[in-house]
């Protein structure tokens, strides 16, 4: 802790390029924040109440998206500081090095129990961007500790490989029964998705993001940080925020908190309360 | 009209990035350094041809190649290419490879698509590998089962220290050995 503020990390690994943004997301959302490399002292690593793995493409997504950075020596000391508690939120690349390391969906911490897979989607291929909708599932998560259950978030994707898969019968329900499902795509006014492009990846059941048992890890393929304030919502977008965001053409209101806002705040919140 | 499988090895003329952070990450990361000599990475396209006979599925094969740019890029990669299936290969003594490909097939879909966008209809399926060429250093165990352990150990990501080179919920794997077994690694 700085003060009353939690201190937090954005890991960055070579090859990512959110690092920034994430900073300036989770600052707003009211802690401080650095963005701490690789291969920086891991002892130090120590000392953040929290902890972000942002987007980018790790290690040029070299092998596999997420596969090198897993290995790197500081995810030994983030699996520790995960284990103690410590609230680690990974976003798009972030997640797939979350899932490479075993850390979500943890139900047996240390395996690989899921991979992401490349996107289905009719008639392309490769990496896609657009909005998305989400629907919260469960409140107890470091991701969603400020956000009302049912609730429908706003936020984009961006990637080649967002598809949550498993070979392991019977997890996807497991992790359903368990709370673990933190986040399912749904269709702007809250319905089922209905497949693409409200589930902009085929992922089995509307997947979005998932988190460990214990909720203080969660692994999100959208992108928060690109939809921290009302100014980068898009005017065409659907439901509640895309009103918002045209009510609020030429006033100070842009610079208000936009969808994703509420996930940073409920991570530095889930900071705040465990460092007290 | 008959079907010939062809194996055709794409492999970069110039040094691979790609192989040398893996083995940086197999040598280092994961405690291999006495093990693992030196890897090499290809991509391995097993292709199923319709043509009249297996030289016409040849030459046809090798039209594509040259004039697609699809399967390689003349300026960086150079090709060879045999009948059969992947797997196959020549090793030496200390190598072993690896054949790591998605579950689902996408990649080999989305060649014939291409290939079809393209006007050709004569590749009716492809399947996508790449092929780790694992150079064994001296000391390291040449017999079963401490070799199969180590090829295992460095290729399927079971937990957060080991394995790297398949994801098993998205990948599948064999090894191929020096005496010519091969094995199902992920599958």
């Amino acid at each position: 802790m700085t003060g009353s503020r939690a201190r937090m990390a954005v890991i960055q690994f070579p090859g990512m390029n959110c690092e920034e943004e994430t900073r300036r997301a989770v600052v707003a959302a009211g802690a401080s924040c650095d963005v701490f490399r690789w291969n920086g002292p891991v002892e130090e690593l120590r000392s953040y109440d929290g902890f972000v793995l942002p987007g980018g493409f790790s290690y040029q997504d070299r092998v596999r998206a997420g596969a090198i950075a897993a290995k790197d020596h500081i995810i030994s000391c983030l699996c520790e500081e995960a284990e103690s508690g410590k609230p680690v939120l990974g976003i798009c690349n972030g997640a797939q090095i979350l899932l490479e390391t075993g850390l979500v969906p943890g139900v047996t911490p240390g395996r690989v129990e899921m991979g992401l897979a490349t996107n289905v989607m009719p008639d392309r291929d490769g990496y896609h961007t657009r909005w998305t909708h989400l629907r919260v599932e469960t409140d107890a998560t470091c991701a969603t500790a400020a956000i009302p259950r049912g609730s429908i978030v706003p936020i984009p994707v961006a990637h080649a490989e967002g598809r949550f898969v498993t070979t392991e019968e019977g997890l996807m329900e497991r992790l359903s029964r368990a709370g673990q499902v933190v986040m399912t795509y749904t269709s702007y006014d809250g319905g089922d998705a209905s497949g693409f492009p409200a589930n902009p990846n085929g992922s089995s059941a509307d997947i979005a993001a998932i988190s460990n048992p214990r909720g203080n890890v969660v692994a999100m393929m959208p992108h928060p940080e690109r939809s921290a304030w009302l100014f980068q919502v898009p005017e065409s977008l659907g439901g509640e925020w895309g009103a918002k965001r045209r009510e609020a053409r030429g006033h100070d209101d842009m610079r208000g908190p936009g969808p994703g806002a509420a996930v940073l705040d409920s991570l530095v919140r889930s900071c705040m309360a465990r460092a007290r | 009209m008959a079907t010939e499988r062809l194996t055709l090895t794409v492999s970069l003329k110039v040094p691979d990035n790609e192989a040398r952070s893996a083995l940086e990450a197999i040598r280092v990361k994961m405690g291999h350094a006495e093990r693992v000599r030196d890897l090499e990475r290809d991509e391995v396209w097993e292709l199923d041809v319709e043509c009249c006979s297996p030289e016409d599925a040849r030459a046809e094969v090798e039209r594509l190649v040259e004039s697609t740019n699809l399967f390689a890029n003349p300026n960086k990669h150079r090709y060879a290419l045999r009948p059969g299936a992947a797997g196959g290969v020549e090793l030496s003594p200390d190598e072993v490879a690896i054949l790591v490909s998605d579950r689902e097939g996408s990649a080999g879909d989305s060649m014939v698509a291409a290939l079809k966008r393209l006007g050709t209809s004569s590749v009716v399926a492809a399947r996508r590998w790449v092929q780790w060429r694992v150079s064994l250093a001296e000391e390291a165990a040449r017999e079963e089962p401490t070799l199969s352990s180590l090829i295992e150990g460095i290729s399927v990501a079971t937990g957060r220290d080991g394995g790297l080179l398949c994801n098993p919920h998205i990948e599948l794997a064999r090894a191929v050995f020096p005496w010519g077994e091969e094995k199902s690694l992920a599958g």
